[in-house]
């Protein structure tokens, strides 16, 4: 690496970072303490805790003693071939909480087509987990739903 | 007392620690200092449940990038990607909202340079700030973006290729 490029990097270092505003470090300090209290799940989300119908027509389905993922200390199994159940019985659910996210499956593969195009191809996995609570049992039952969709695109990015 | 309840110090330090550099690899991916900073409070719970198989000890930092960084996507397809990237092009150049800071001894160069780092293509910006301020490896950074060591290194390199060549045009345009 030439010089001028070094002294650049030290340039770039010597930048210093804005830090978190007053109230964000102090809402990272309340969300850790809640999070540590085992509150995190329910009010220090913000998240509502209205019934959600998906949530609870799966759960149904799942059974409450069929020892799929229930509560945190069980051994967590995949669940597959999910039906929907009638709205009605949603309301002996509440939902506690809902992520989703993006990933990818695997490193993204390289390869030049025969079309002389430099392709990427991957797999995204599209992740939606819901955590649910029986009211009358307090048994919390967690649900992970993951859509793969398969990509494979012309990339210039090297 | 559980784990879990003893952990909360030492994550407390560890957002003291490197919230700066966290911040700062959100802010590629939002609007705003404000909006980093709630994604920045979303990848904390992400993590928290994350670590729980880890006694909840605190996270390292690649973990916590690309958790950031999945947070970031969900939130940009939720928006409308085309909107965001448009209105984030737009707030990275006002100048109002500030990601870098220059050193105490403000000097020319170091604004020059803070401009141009924000002027950068998101791609390349997000391996120099991932390599300078995140203080990864390439193999790390390959991880979190998906990529391979060699394109992390590549889009570095590219990067500081573009900085050198903006601060040699921006100086010159200055002293004429």
């Amino acid at each position: 690496m030439d010089k001028s490029r070094k002294e650049l990097e030290a340039q770039l270092e010597a930048l210093t970072l804005v830090g978190m505003s007053d109230q964000a470090e102090a809402r990272c300090d309340e969300l850790i303490d809640e999070l540590s209290l085992n509150l995190g799940n329910q009010s220090a989300l913000g998240l509502s805790w209205q019934v959600t119908s998906i949530a609870a027509a799966i759960v149904l389905l799942i059974g409450l003693s069929s020892g799929w993922w229930l509560g945190r200390s069980e051994a967590k199994t995949p669940i597959t071939g999910l039906e929907t159940a009638p709205e009605v019985y949603a309301s002996a659910f509440d939902l506690i909480d809902e992520r989703s996210w993006m990933q990818i499956e695997g490193g993204p593969v390289l390869y030049l087509s025969k079309n002389g195009e430099v392709r990427e191809r991957r797999t995204e996995v599209d992740v939606f987990e819901e955590t649910v609570l029986h009211r009358d049992s307090g048994k919390m039952v967690t649900v992970r739903i993951t859509t793969r969709q398969p990509v494979n695109e012309i990339t210039n990015q090297f | 007392m559980s784990k879990r309840n003893q952990r909360g110090p030492e994550w407390k330090e560890w957002v003291s620690e490197n919230a700066p550099r966290l911040l700062a690899y959100a802010r590629q991916r939002c609007q705003s200092m404000a909006e980093a900073e709630d994604i920045l409070q979303d990848t904390l719970i992400k993590l928290w449940h994350y670590q729980e198989e880890r006694d909840f000890c605190a996270p390292d930092l690649p973990l916590a990038f690309s958790v950031m960084r999945y947070i970031g996507l969900d939130r940009g397809r939720s928006k409308g990607r085309q909107e965001r990237r448009n209105q984030k092009i737009v707030q990275f150049q006002s100048g109002n909202d500030l990601w870098l800071d220059t050193p105490a001894e403000d000097n020319e160069e170091a604004k020059l340079l803070r401009g141009a780092v924000g002027k950068l293509p998101e791609k390349l910006r997000e391996v120099l700030t991932l390599k300078i301020w995140g203080g990864l490896t390439f193999a790390e950074i390959g991880k979190v973006l998906s990529l391979s060591n060699n394109t992390a290194a590549s889009r570095y390199r590219y990067a500081l290729e573009q900085l050198q060549k903006k601060l040699v045009y921006l100086k010159d345009s200055r002293h004429g």
